[in-house]
C-alpha cells in the first residue's frame, strides 16, 4: 500500500504495514479492536528503562484482547540489532520494522518511547507518554493504563495526548 | 602559606562542577524574559541523547564567536536527578558556558507543550529568541551549524 492511499485509511482505521522479525511483511488491520502502537528504541536509554513495563503491559491486556504491537522506525536499527535486543532484554512480544518510517509518519510518532492507542473505530484514543515517569518509582499518571481501560469500557480516554522527552525517530532522509 | 592558600582555591575552582540550576514552565519564562536585549539559542539536551553530544560541541564553538555580539546560549539538561552527576561533568568537559539549567517541572507534559505547541519532547531541540524575547524558530532534532549562524546573524 503507498503512503498516500495509508494516510487516506489513517482517518478511519489503519492497516499497518509493518516487517516481522524473520523480515516478512506483516500488515496489521485496526478496524474492529483497540490496537495500542508502542514505538521503541534499542538504544533510547529512556526507553530501555520501560521495557519491564512493556512486558508487564503485553502480558496483560493481550490477554484482554488489545492487539499491541511494539514497532522500530529507526533507521539507524537494523532489524538484527532489533532483534538481538529483543532476545537479550527477553521482551515476550516480537518488535516490528517500520521500513521508512510509515508507520510513524501515519501515526504521528516524533520520538522513542511513545504509545499510540486506536480505538475499535480506528481514531487515535491516545498518543503520547506511556506514564508521567522514566524512574518507574516515581509515576503517579499511568497514561496508558489509563487510556486502554477506557477505550476497552467504550469510553473516550481520560488525557488523549501527552508530552514527553524521548529520543528522536531516526526518519530517512526525504529527497526534496 | 597565602600562595599555597591561593593556589588550592584555584584548582579547587576547577573542580567545581556546572551549576545546573532548576528550572520549571514559569522559570523558563522568566529566564527567556531576563535575556532580553540579546539574541538567545535554548537548548534542551541529555547525556543520554547521542545527537544532543554530537552537536553540543559545535554549538558551544558558536556561543563563543557570536558572544560578543550579544548572542547568548542556554542549554537545558532533560536528565533524570540520577543522571546530574554525568550532565555536570560532560558540561563541565566542553566547557559549556553558564547559565545552564536541569529542567525539573512536575508534569513533564505541561512543560514541554508550554515551551512550544508543536514539540513533542524528542531530544534534542533549539529555541531561537530575538532581542525583545520572542521566539522566531525552533529546530527540532539535530541543529545545522551554518543555518541556525545566518538565523543568529540576521537577529543580532
Amino acid at each position: 500500500m503507498f503512503l498516500p492511499a495509508l494516510l487516506m485509511a489513517a482517518a478511519l482505521a489503519p492497516v499497518l504495514p509493518l516487517r516481522a522479525p524473520d523480515g516478512k511483511p506483516a500488515q496489521f488491520e485496526t478496524a474492529g479492536r483497540v490496537t495500542a502502537v508502542f514505538f521503541i528504541s534499542t538504544i533510547c536509554p529512556i526507553g530501555n528503562d520501560y521495557n519491564d513495563r512493556f512486558s508487564a503491559l503485553y502480558r496483560e491486556y493481550q490477554a484482554r484482547g488489545v492487539q499491541l504491537l511494539f514497532v522500530n522506525s529507526n533507521i539507524n536499527e537494523p532489524a538484527g540489532m532489533v532483534a538481538k535486543h529483543a532476545k537479550d532484554v527477553q521482551f515476550p512480544f516480537p518488535v516490528h520494522k517500520d521500513e521508512g518510517a510509515v508507520v510513524a509518519d501515519v501515526l504521528a510518532a516524533e520520538s522513542t518511547p511513545l504509545v499510540v492507542i486506536l480505538g475499535r473505530d480506528g481514531q487515535v484514543a491516545y498518543r503520547g507518554a506511556v506514564d508521567d515517569a522514566r524512574n518507574a518509582a516515581r509515576v503517579t499518571r499511568h497514561y496508558t493504563r489509563e487510556a486502554l481501560e477506557a477505550v476497552l469500557a467504550g469510553r473516550a480516554a481520560p488525557v488523549a495526548k501527552t508530552k514527553s522527552f524521548g529520543c528522536v525517530i531516526k526518519r530517512p532522509r526525504k529527497s526534496t | 602559606m597565602k600562595r599555597t592558600f591561593a593556589l588550592l582555591a584555584l584548582f579547587a575552582g576547577s573542580l567545581v562542577a556546572a551549576d545546573l540550576k532548576p528550572v520549571d514552565e514559569a522559570g523558563y519564562g522568566k529566564l527567556v524574559a531576563g535575556a532580553k536585549g540579546k539574541v538567545v539559542l535554548v537548548n534542551f539536551w541529555a547525556t543520554y541523547c547521542v545527537p544532543c553530544r554530537k552537536e553540543m560541541p559545535q554549538l558551544v564553538a558558536l556561543e563563543a564567536k557570536l558572544r560578543a555580539k550579544g548572542y547568548q546560549f542556554v542549554t537545558i539538561s532533560a536528565d533524570e536527578p540520577e543522571q546530574l552527576k554525568d550532565a555536570a561533568a560532560y558540561l563541565d568537559k566542553l566547557k559549556v558556558p553558564a547559565p545552564v539549567y536541569v529542567r525539573k517541572a512536575k508534569d513533564d507534559d505541561k512543560f514541554v507543550a508550554a515551551i512550544d505547541g508543536k514539540w513533542s519532547g524528542a531530544l534534542p531541540a533549539s529555541f531561537l529568541y530575538d532581542k525583545t524575547g520572542k521566539k522566531v524558530r525552533a529546530f527540532f532534532g539535530e541543529v545545522k551549524v551554518a543555518e541556525l549562524e545566518a538565523a543568529i546573524l540576521k537577529l543580532l
